[in-house]
């Protein structure tokens, strides 16, 4: 899978927020709102083509985590993204 | 879904700054200066660059430093611009052209768009309201009492 086109991470205010272009139009009305171990996720993979696996090893690379708590927490993750329609 | 709520003096620099990277960018109507037309929390503004400012034009600006009011053009002269919210009976503001962050382009009241370089409604509502001034007053309290539903508090029944 892959982030869709369209879609930029940028830091708001201290907050890391998805923002989606239209073609010159950025809406604050819809911003998507992201944790900081999610917006190092997005970094990474951003223009990427990427499997949950590859998510869970880049979690488990940058934080001290347990595997099976990091396969929980980007399955919940990608539950979440593939619901607001940001991969594809 | 959840908000997020920021300072204007925080966000609107950062809002400003990507209309000057040529977007339009699009943030939800906070207050009640822009009534009847624009109201607190239901409407969304979309800005652009400031270009072509004329009196009547709804205008971001930095009033002073940090404070950034969205309100109409009411006097353009020698530099200067005198602007009033729509909803307000007192008060405007007056600061030097060079303030003005970004121009309202389009309205989004209860889900429908307004463009307002083209919407007719939009272009008679702002020739006949600024005239309607010396009434204001009075609109503004029916505006409040029939539209919104808002009865003072000693009126209401026990």
């Amino acid at each position: 899978m892959k982030i869709k086109n369209g879609f930029e991470l940028r830091e708001v205010c201290g907050e890391n927020v998805i923002i989606a272009h239209g073609v010159d139009n950025i809406d604050f009305t819809k911003v998507i709102s992201l944790n900081e171990s999610a917006a190092f996720l997005w970094k990474q993979v951003a223009g990427l083509e990427f499997s949950e696996e590859d998510l869970v090893q880049l979690l488990l690379g940058e934080y001290e985590v347990e595997e099976s708590q990091a396969a929980e927490d980007v399955k919940a993750l990608l539950t979440q993204w593939k619901a607001e329609g940001l991969v594809e | 879904m959840d908000k997020l709520t920021v300072e204007n003096e925080i966000f609107l620099p950062q809002v400003v700054q990507l209309i000057r990277e040529g977007h339009h960018v699009t943030i939800m109507a906070r207050g009640n200066s822009m009534r009847p037309f624009i109201e607190d929390s239901r409407d969304k503004l979309v800005f652009g660059m400031p270009d072509q400012l004329a009196v009547g034009d709804v205008i971001l600006a930095e009033v002073t430093k940090g404070h950034f009011v969205c309100h109409r053009i009411e006097r353009l002269a020698g530099g200067v611009v005198t602007m009033r919210g729509d909803g307000n009976v007192v008060g405007t503001e007056v600061f030097p052209v060079e303030n003005v962050r970004a121009k309202l382009v389009q309205v989004v009241r209860k889900g429908k768009t307004y463009m307002l370089a083209t919407s007719r409604i939009w272009k008679c509502y702002s020739a006949v309201w600024p005239k309607l001034f010396p009434v204001r007053r009075y609109l503004l309290a029916l505006y409040r009492l029939i539209w919104m539903g808002q009865w003072p508090e000693r009126w209401k029944r026990k």
